[in-house]
Parts: C-alpha cells; structure tokens; sequence
C-alpha cells in the first residue's frame, strides 16, 4: 500500500478524520493514533519490517535513555559507541552482507550461489537507521534532551509518511511539533493536499512516462554507444528526480494533513549553477545529515590540511551518500564522482556553499546546463550494470559520434503529448522554483487556483500511469 | 487554526472534487469493455460449467463462440498467459472459484505445451520464482462479479481516464471478449511476422536459461484434471505452432510426448496434437496463431470432441 494506490485513500481519510474530528485533541491521543496508523500502514506493506522496526526502535529508546543518565566517562563512550555500531550492524546485515558475500563468492568460485542476496531489507531502513544515529549522536553530546515518552519517541521514528523513503528527519527538528496538540488549519491541510497533487502528478505521469521513454531509448541488456548514452542519461536523471521527488511532495503533503511539517527534501535541483548548489537542493535531508554528521567533523579533523583536508572530507562523504544507496561498486564509483566534482570548486577558492546569483542569465543558463548534464551522466550509475560498461558508454558520447536517437520517441501524438507534459511540468517547477512546491498557489485568484487544480486532476485522471507498485528509493 | 466557517467551507470543496472524481471514475466504469483488460471479462460473471485453460496460445486460438455453435455448449477461455495461468496451485484456485459446483456435464479443454509446466529460476539467486502468485488472478478474492472491479483494480495500471480514451480510439490491437477469447491483430506481412518470429524465439531461448519442468507445475496439472473429470470431460489439446518453435520445444522438454502419454494413460483423457495442421495456418510470432485461423482452430477442437467417445 503506497501513497498512490487505491487502498491509501480510504486509510487516509479515515485517519484524516478521526485525528481532526473524533478524537479530542489531546496530544496523547493524537499521538497515539498516529502511532496505530503507522503501524498499520508498515503493518499492510510489510509485517516483518514492522517487527523489526518496532523492536529495535524499542531497544533503541531504552539505550539512548540509559546512556544519557551515565556520568562522563569511558562508559558512556562506549555504550555510545555501542549503540551508533548496532544499528550500523543491523543497516549493515540487511543491506551490504548479502552483496558483499556474493562478490566475495562470485571472487573466488567464479559465480554467487548466496542465499543472503534473499534477505529482504526492511522498508525504508536506511532512512530510519540514520535518523537514529543522529539522535544517538545529538544525545551523546548533549545538543538534545533524551526522548522519555515511549509514545512520541515511537511517532518520532514510526511516522508514516516518512516511513518509506524518509525525509530523515532531525530529532529535535521533529519532535516540537508533536508535542502540542494540533489543530486543524485549513491553509496547511489545503497547502498539503497541493503539494500531495503535484507530488502525484509528478510520480504517476512525469516519472512513469520518462521511465518508458528510457526503455525505448536504453534497452536493457545492450552496451549503447553514441548521443543516445546522453539521452538516456537525462532521461534516467529525469525518472529518478520524478520518482523521488514525487514521493517527497506526496510525504510532505500528507504530513501537512496532520499538522506536521516535514523537511522538504528537493528544492528545484536541476536549476542549480553548480555541484554544491544541487547538493543544497537534491536529498536535502540526506545531503544534511551527511554535512552535519560527517563532514563536519571530518573536516574539523583535517582542519590542519588545508584544501587537502576539505577534499579529503567532500570525497569521503560523497563515497558514504554512495554507500548508503548500496553497497555496489556502481553507487560508489557515483558517490566518487560526486565527491571529485567539487574539486574545481575547492580549488578555486569560493566557498563550497556559494550559489552565483550575481551571474547574468546567459551564464546561469549555461552553468545550469552543464552541471545537468553532469548529474544526468552520473546518474547512468545508478543502473544495473558494471561499472567498465557505464565508463565505456560515457565515453562513447564523444569517441562514437554516432546521433542514433531512436525515431519512436517521437512518433505519434501520445508521446509528444508525453513529452510536452514532462517539459511543462519543468516549465511549472522553474517559475514556482523559490517556493516550498510548485503548486504554492494560495496567492492567485480563486479562478485560477481551480483551473490549475482541474488541469493537473485531468492529466492525473487521463494520462496517469502506474506500472510497477513502488517508489525507486524504497529499495535503498 | 481555522474557524468553524473555514472548516465547513473546507469540507465542502473537498466533497466537491470528491464528487466530481467519483462521478468521473463511474463514467469511466460505464464504457469498460474488451479494449481495456483481456483478463476482466473472464473473471466477471457467473460460475461456469465449460471452460478453455491454458495460456496465450490457446487464450487467443480458440474461440468459445464456434465451439458453442458446433457443440451447442457455452464455453469460458479461461487463459491468460504463460507467467498468469500456466498450471499452478494459483490458477488451480481460480479455475475452482470460476467453476460451477453443481457442474456434472462440462467439458474442459486444457491445453497442453511444455511451456505450461515450465517453471523458472531467479537469474540471480537460483531460488524458484512463482511470478503467478503476483499477477492479479493470483491475488484476487472476488470471481464472479457482473464487473469484476477488484480485478479492474489490480490490473489496470493506469488512470482510469485512459480506459474512456481508449474506448473511443478504434485502434486496439488486443482485444478480450466477453467468452474470454483474446483476439489479436498484428501486422501479418511476412517481413514482420519473421521477424517477430525470430525475436519471439530468441527471447525465448534466453529465457530457457533459467527455465525447468517443474514437477510441482505437473502435480498441479494432476489434481486440476482430477477435479474437472468429477466435473465432466478433459479434453487435452496441444495447438500447432511454427515448426521452428516446435523444435524449440522439444529441445527443451524432449520427453514431454511421454509425458503426454502418461497423462492419458493415467487419467483415460483424450488427447488431441494439432501439430500436423501447422502448414495450413499462419501464425503472429510462430507462438500464438493469427486470429483469421482462430475459426478454423476452434472447428477442428468441437469436431475431435463430438467424435470423442
């Protein structure tokens, strides 16, 4: 059960209701019922995770709690230690041991008979492991107060709508707005139930359809050679974004029905002038915690290095981002990439932080230009196949010459009808990009507000497509 | 937080697209046909007492509508395809929910093919996939709805403004009808048809790869014609493909003609091969018969069956 099937919305909207209208609002009671409506949705997608979830989240909250009462000293140090290492453990068994035993066995016997590659990770672990290493880390050096109430604690880490494929979310970013009651706001419930909209019509229609595109022109199982590598390349970088993002806007509109905001996780990414700015602007809660709780203090570390120490800790953080989505040699060749990218800019001597806004369109346009391309290439990573092939095709672009860009892309009025709602969705996404989404519309004329709502519910109605159950990111 | 008016002004809006989403989505249900799922037909309606199992190939070459005409029974084509009604507990329990209980006289023609016990490996772990279990015949609760709209549910992947749309277009190429037939019209120059051909059975090979004869396939195949026989009659058929296939075929599962043999040795079913007619129809892929020779098929079946003692 996702966000865009049949069966959510009538669990939606009996939740919706009972929060808002049943039950007295009482922040006990609302939490208490989110917490059931988490469950029962982890519940109805996977009832292993759910046990798995609920009771390392238990242990989770009992050894932050005892930690947090140990005096300063090697103790805490350790059971600190202890706990970061647990859960890394538990990210770990799930999610690398069966893929590293498989390389080691297809190493040494020439193919992987691992039965480990069988175990399924439990649904949206990596988002839900970091967000507990944050908060062991915040806890252990007291920028946080331990969580003592088992029921907000639980909504903390069990909230549906970043279940599957987060935002993480900060502990103390969190945990304020569910510690009063909520009351219903018709602007935030109407704002939530846009972005919800625009999140759908992006994962159903732009993402579905460029992933169909992308079968067209990169079919599976062929070594491409030639400009269609680039065309693949945006198209794939296009699905991913539609995907993603898609379920992002749906995640935080659902949040906004309960009162509750989450992080906005993409923030019109490929409008960004260079690496670092689409960093600020892709994963942002990822590309946050990575900068907060790894690159930080990593480059603290290597302050005395100078330059050599910012790189040293860009390139190491990166090749982590990369590990978190896997632990293949394909993620981590893209999280390098990433990493190496932002050497130009170190070197250069601005700040990675800084965004040029003081470029004149032309060259905004072209920086914009190029660091796409840039994503769309790396983003060939991210499919399944060896890392010498997406090489050799890569290069290909330039040593091939070859403008093979299949002819049925093009044909026939559906697709481009396809194609001209994928470019009007960018079109909608770059006027509205200084906005929290691209459907923030509270400020226009209650005529136009309708028009848009009654054309982006007749693309969704019509042109809708939902041909594989999941989300991209739940696999990581 | 909001006002008592804002709330009600909220509530109404909301009911409004509601109802408006509704109303579209009845309207889209008010034109379901043939052009939208193959599958739907099939599972809506009443219990039956004769029914077409198999997959593709017999889905699309064998016409209810000619074998009611010739045999004066109404029959259910009850085949999907290879991965959703190959023989499998899965599709064991839907023939089960789609048959009458009380049926004593029907007639059962199951088709008979190595692809129909094939079962296959997972190209990475080598564990045993059961991909019917995931199709939405495998997942379905409800079998005899007028309109099966659980099953509209599962299968159709898109919105459902897409089905009104493609009521009105008049280029389908697949269609289903209501007795369950898939008619197919494909491009039946030879040029295409050879290349078809040639794609078809390269896929196939490659799939072959991590395929086997799955004895749990067959011991589905067993208890099915054990429970149609205190049912009626079965009737084992085995449709001509192209002679290229075919040999695929045998490569394949070299001993399945003795596998037949057991089969209507064991069970005293009748069992007809249909290989010899494979020069007098043509086919889409060298896999699935072309839809003019469908006809033609379905007479020779209701024939072999009326001089079936």
């Amino acid at each position: 059960m996702y966000f865009h099937s049949i069966l959510f919305a009538p669990f939606l909207f009996f939740l919706f209701f009972v929060y808002h209208f049943v039950l007295p609002k009482t922040q006990k009671g609302q939490n208490l019922l989110l917490l059931l409506g988490s469950l029962a949705f982890l519940g109805l997608n996977d009832l292993k995770s759910c046990g798995i979830i609920l009771i390392t989240g238990l242990i989770n909250f009992a050894a932050v709690k005892k930690m947090s009462q140990l005096a300063e000293g090697n103790l805490k140090k350790y059971v600190f230690y202890l706990g970061c290492a647990a859960n890394i453990g538990v990210l770990g068994y799930y999610k690398y041991l069966g893929t590293l035993l498989s390389g080691i066995q297809s190493i040494f016997q020439g193919q992987s008979t691992n039965t480990l590659t069988d175990i399924i990770i439990p649904i949206g672990l990596s988002f839900y492991t970091f967000q507990l290493l944050a908060y062991w880390i915040d806890v252990y050096n007291e920028e946080i107060e331990p969580e003592t109430n088992p029921l907000d604690f639980g909504v903390f880490i069990l909230y549906f709508p970043k279940m599957l494929s987060g935002p993480i979310e900060l502990y103390q970013k969190f945990s304020p707005q569910i510690k009063l009651p909520r009351q219903f706001d018709t602007a935030l419930t109407t704002d939530g139930l846009r972005q919800f909209m625009w999140g759908f019509f992006k994962k159903t229609v732009i993402s579905t359809h460029c992933l169909s595109f992308y079968a067209i022109a990169f079919p599976e199982g062929q070594t491409h050679a030639g400009l269609v590598v680039l065309l693949g390349g945006m198209l794939n970088i296009i699905y991913i974004y539609a995907d993603f993002s898609g379920y992002s806007d749906m995640a935080c509109g659902l949040s906004k029905l309960f009162g509750i905001r989450l992080t906005n996780n993409f923030a019109s990414p490929f409008f960004s002038t260079n690496i670092s700015e689409f960093w600020k602007r892709w994963h942002v809660s990822l590309s946050s915690w990575i900068m907060l709780y790894v690159f930080t203090p990593l480059s603290f570390i290597l302050r005395r290095h100078n330059k050599v120490g910012v790189i040293v800790s860009i390139v190491t953080s990166f090749v982590l981002v990369g590990i978190w989505h896997g632990a293949t040699s394909n993620y981590i060749v893209f999280g390098l990439l990433h990493g190496l990218f932002f050497i130009p800019l170190v070197l250069r001597g601005g700040s990675i932080n800084a965004s040029n806004s003081s470029t004149s369109a032309f060259s905004s346009s072209t920086k914009m230009f190029g660091t796409f391309m840039l994503i769309a290439l790396t983003s060939l990573f991210f499919r399944d196949v060896p890392v010498r092939q997406t090489l050799q095709e890569i290069t290909s672009i330039i040593t091939s010459g070859q403008l093979n860009v299949p002819t049925a892309l093009f044909h026939g009025a559906t697709n481009m009808l396809y194609w001209l709602l994928i470019i009007a969705c960018f079109v909608v996404e770059y006027i509205q990009r200084r906005h929290e989404h691209a459907l923030c519309i509270a400020i226009l004329p209650t005529w136009k507000r309708w028009l848009t709502y009654a054309i982006v519910l007749c693309i969704i109605f019509f042109f809708s497509s939902y041909p594989s159950d999941h989300f991209i990111y739940v696999q990581f | 937080m909001s006002n008592s008016r804002e709330i009600r002004l909220f509530w109404f809006k909301l009911a409004f697209v509601v109802t408006v989403l509704g109303l579209a989505h009845l309207l889209a249900l008010s034109v379901v046909d043939g052009k939208t799922s193959i599958g739907l037909a099939k599972v809506s309606g009443p219990r039956q007492s004769h029914m077409i199992i198999g997959t593709s190939r017999i889905a699309q070459a064998v016409m209810p509508s000619v074998l009611e005409k010739e045999i004066g029974a109404p029959f259910l084509n009850f085949a999907i395809d290879a991965a959703t009604t190959s023989y499998s507990p899965t599709y064991n329990r839907a023939i089960e929910q789609k048959l009458d209980p009380h049926a004593s006289n029907g007639k059962f023609i199951l088709a008979m093919d190595p692809w129909c016990i094939t079962g296959f490996y997972h190209p990475k772990n080598g564990t045993v996939m059961y991909p019917e279990k995931k199709t939405p015949l495998g997942q379905l609760q409800t079998f005899n709805w007028p309109l099966n709209i659980e099953y509209l549910i599962r299968d159709y992947h898109e919105g459902w403004g897409s089905i009104i749309l493609t009521h009105l277009r008049d280029n389908s190429t697949v269609t289903g009808h209501r007795d369950g037939w898939v008619e197919v019209t494909r491009n039946t120059d030879e040029d295409f048809v050879q290349s078809r051909k040639e794609k078809k059975i390269a896929a196939k090979k490659k799939e072959i790869e991590h395929a086997f004869v799955s004895e749990e396939k067959k011991q589905a195949l067993y208890s099915l014609i054990k429970k149609l026989k205190a049912h009626g009659k079965v009737y084992l058929v085995r449709l001509p493909v192209d002679p290229d296939y075919y040999l695929l075929e045998e490569e394949f599962y070299p001993g399945f003609q003795l596998f037949v043999d057991s089969l209507v040795r064991d069970y005293g079913v009748p069992f007809l091969s249909m290989q010899n007619m494979t020069s007098e129809v043509a086919y889409n892929d060298g896999h699935h018969i072309n839809k003019k020779y469908a006809p033609l098929i379905s007479e020779r079946i209701a024939q072999w069956i009326q001089s079936t003692p």
